[in-house]
């Protein structure tokens, strides 16, 4: 009996010890920052990803040499200063002093070299193209790292800014092989914040690095991180993510369909935020496929595609027109696009394929010549308002005469029938920070995919190995001009919109500027 | 002189006035046939009777709730409900009627045989256990996923998936009746198999069929809602019910409707096909009739 008591009059001290710890344990309320988001981190190893949920990890966990300012500029990062040979083909950067590794270790030169020569040699990296001329690595000294390219790479600075090109710890890489990048433990980067607990499919927590004062210059606060916590809440249903900042578990969410918007605008728990990044929407011909070799029956489906219609239609006025390749604030943007793109004209598209010789037998009915009629295969896969975008596209085209079959398929069976070369048509929105996207698509050396269109042309790839190699500005943007004209007068796609994007914020967070990566380090944020 | 061949005896058939007296005495049977026969109505007045085009987008009327102009309301595109889930009755039905076509033939042909033949019995019975080891849906998806996403797939998929029921049903039928003495009678005479299995086990089995071929509409039509939900159905701007419910998903928070009506065209349905075959079974079955 008396050992009974004795136990509970243990337990009840343990537990009288105990709360008031736990309590002070737990991260003050105001000092979690909760971000919330429809996929989940691939990998926190930046060199093994194109995930833009694991790249908004990867920019708190580690540090780039160079860093990108809110109008895509590139400004200094890990290293202070930088120049470059007058023949573009040797980079010597300084690295700043005093910066350290989450687990204490000072970064050297040596760090750079490794994670440039892993990151250009690393069997199966998505992203080595990036730095693919680059061809030896130099740590002279442990403050200069010089890079020597076979040619000149125009868009390498850029690049370095990506979160590819995250400095990594040379020793933790070693220490963890293949395993870098897959949890707590096993990844040390110099940014400021540090892996803490990744739960996959639920959360991933970072915490504050206190020594971090090596902010890039774009932030008025370059260190510490104004939040104790981060955490990455992953939900993918776009209603739960929403609601998942009106009833305050999260202060932002991200991907916020274009239908919530009118409601939440009114909705004062939380505020939203528009912002325009770098993309394009359009439609693809694979020109291989009879009709599409006509250039007529690709610009009179130009012409019969109404781009209003799908801009209140399917992105609920949250886009704008795009009347060529390039969204407008790219470098080497073509004006040119603006004159002589294609814009709505139902009847200009009924009359070129009237004088094209295709004719309808009977009104509705898709129009014929030589008794072929003119239907096209149209693939896509499911995401906000492209199914509102698949059913105008088959309607206006329906109005000219034009018959469209869309086939609906999940994103990899998408992207595999595309290479496969199944496709008269398909729809992509692609992102982009460079004009560096043309050579992506459009190099005849990047059949089938990405350059799912066939399309070969001796001068285009002549520009496009220009905009790439060339050190004079004026040269490139020539080029990039040039590019954007040849692929509007050829009528290669259909440019559609460019698409704003939405993201909602709690109402007591102050989000200074959106930056093409998101929220980028965080560093300026407050919460109230 | 000529000959005369001995007459097959055929068999004892319901009357049919207490047939129709039971059938009549059942409500479900009345509610389901009145359900079916509206179904049959509206798909053959539905182009002269839709409202608007069921597959023309006008994005300034989209999201409006149940009006004059539109008495159920329009979708996401500014598209006339209404129209669509009358259109949709069309589709919905010609997947019931294909699907289950499939499934009887295939089905009702392989149970005669595993019932009527001892020595295929063992063949077709574990082939259909293979079927039936994966649940149904799920066999329609794996066709479908090698077939590829179509409406004409779909049907396929959604037959193929159901041959399995229609076996089992049909081979029981047949060893209740394959020893009934006037099939061993015509066998005796010496009938040609076909002729036995025609003449005289088909029409005995019957009811179980009758029976299972109208609770499979109802499967069907719910089968392929499920699986154009999904995504594997029919391809825009086809107007078919569980599709239309696939795109209102998004909008539940501030357009129900849009989703509730196609629900509702599912749920009337598929009940009003299960009365018809719950009615049909109780009426058919003799022991139940005799309770």
């Amino acid at each position: 009996m008396t050992r009974i008591v004795r136990w509970c009059v243990l337990a009840l001290a343990a537990f009288a010890v105990a709360v008031p710890r736990l309590a002070a344990g737990a991260p003050a309320a105001n000092g979690t920052f909760t971000f919330a988001r429809p996929e989940e981190t691939e990998t926190l190893d930046p060199e093994k990803t194109t995930a833009v949920s694991s790249a908004e990890v990867d920019y708190l966990l580690y540090d780039t040499l160079l860093s990108l300012d809110y109008a895509n500029g590139v400004k200094p990062g890990l290293a202070e200063k930088w120049t470059i040979s007058p023949d573009g083909k040797t980079y010597t950067f300084t690295l700043r002093q005093g910066v350290r590794f989450a687990s204490g270790k000072p970064l050297a030169s040596a760090d750079v070299k490794s994670t440039m020569d892993r990151w250009r040699t690393l069997k199966g990296s998505p992203t080595a193209f990036n730095i693919s001329p680059v061809e030896s690595v130099d740590a002279p000294n442990p403050a200069t790292v010089v890079l020597h390219l076979k040619e000149p790479l125009s868009i390498l600075l850029i690049n370095l800014a990506g979160y590819s090109a995250s400095i990594l710890n040379a020793d933790a890489v070693n220490r963890a092989g293949d395993d870098y990048g897959t949890g707590a433990g096993k990844v040390d980067g110099t940014g400021p914040y540090v892996l803490k607990e990744w739960v996959r499919n639920d959360r991933l927590v970072v915490t504050r690095n206190p020594a971090y004062t090596w902010g890039p210059p774009l932030y008025k606060n370059h260190g510490p991180a104004p939040f104790g916590t981060v955490v990455f809440h992953t939900i993918v249903e776009d209603t739960p993510r929403v609601a998942s900042v009106q009833v305050g578990d999260a202060q932002f969410a991200e991907s916020i369909p274009g239908e919530q918007v009118p409601a939440l605008d009114k909705d004062r728990r939380v505020h939203v935020i528009r912002y325009a990044d770098l993309n394009t929407a359009f439609i693809g011909f694979k020109l291989g496929h009879k009709p599409l070799d006509d250039l007529r029956v690709r610009q009179a489906i130009n012409d019969g595609i109404n781009r209003q219609e799908i801009i209140q239609g399917a992105y609920y006025g949250l886009a704008t027109e795009a009347l060529g390749p390039l969204a407008p604030g790219t470098p080497g943007w073509w004006p040119g696009a603006e004159k002589i793109g294609y814009r709505y004209d139902p009847s200009k598209a009924k009359r070129i394929l009237d004088e094209d010789g295709w004719t309808q037998p009977a009104p509705g009915q898709p129009r014929q010549k030589n008794g072929q009629p003119l239907s096209l295969l149209f693939l896509y896969s499911p995401g906000p308002g492209v199914e509102q975008l698949v059913n105008l596209v088959q309607s206006e085209l329906r109005g000219v005469g034009v018959a469209v079959r869309p086939q609906r398929m999940e994103w990899t069976a998408f992207l595999a029938a595309l290479r496969a070369g199944q496709h008269d048509m398909f729809f992509i929105n692609v992102r982009y920070v460079t004009p560096d996207v043309l050579y992506f698509y459009f190099h005849s050396k990047q059949r089938p995919a990405p350059n799912r269109f066939d399309w070969a042309d001796p001068e285009t790839d002549r520009l496009l190995e220009l905009s790439r190699s060339s050190t004079n500005d004026r040269e490139r943007m020539d080029a990039y001009q040039k590019l954007q004209q040849i692929i509007v007068q050829n009528a290669i796609w259909v440019p559609l919109v460019h698409e704003k994007r939405v993201v909602i914020a709690s109402p007591n967070l102050t989000v200074p500027q959106m930056h093409a990566n998101v929220l980028y380090k965080m560093l300026d944020l407050t919460l109230k | 002189m000529s000959e005369a061949p001995a007459q097959p005896i055929t068999a004892p058939r319901y009357r049919a006035p207490t047939l129709w007296r039971r059938l009549g005495r059942s409500w479900q049977v009345r509610i389901g046939t009145a359900v079916v026969a509206v179904l049959g109505l509206v798909v053959l007045v539905t182009p002269a009777v839709a409202p608007y085009d069921p597959a023309q987008p006008n994005v300034q009327d989209r999201f409006q709730g149940p009006s004059r102009a539109h008495p159920l309301g329009t979708d996401d595109l500014g598209r006339d409900l209404l129209s669509r889930i009358l259109y949709g009755s069309r589709i919905s039905l010609a997947i019931g009627v294909i699907a289950v076509g499939i499934a009887f033939t295939g089905g009702v042909a392989l149970g005669l045989l595993a019932g009527f033949y001892p020595r295929l019995d063992n063949l077709i019975m574990r082939s259909m256990d293979v079927l039936l080891a994966f649940p149904g849906l799920l066999l329609a998806i794996a066709i479908l996923g090698a077939l590829g996403p179509s409406l004409t797939n779909a049907m396929i998929a959604v037959g193929i998936a159901s041959i399995p029921s229609f076996v089992r049903i049909t081979r029981s039928a047949v060893l209740a009746v394959r020893s009934q003495e006037y099939v061993e009678a015509s066998r005796a005479l010496g009938v040609r198999d076909a002729h036995i299995l025609v003449r005289h086990v088909l029409p005995n089995i019957s009811p179980a069929v009758i029976v299972t071929t109208t609770l499979s509409m109802a499967n069907a039509i719910l089968a392929a809602s499920v699986l154009s939900f999904l995504g594997l159905g029919v391809q825009p701007p086809t107007p078919e019910w569980g599709a239309m419910v696939f795109v209102a998903k998004n909008y539940l928070g501030f357009a129900p409707h849009i989703a509730l009506f196609p629900i509702l065209a599912i749920f009337v349905t598929v009940l009003g096909f299960n009365f018809l075959g719950d009615g049909l079974r109780d009426a058919l079955d003799p022991r139940l009739s005799r309770l």
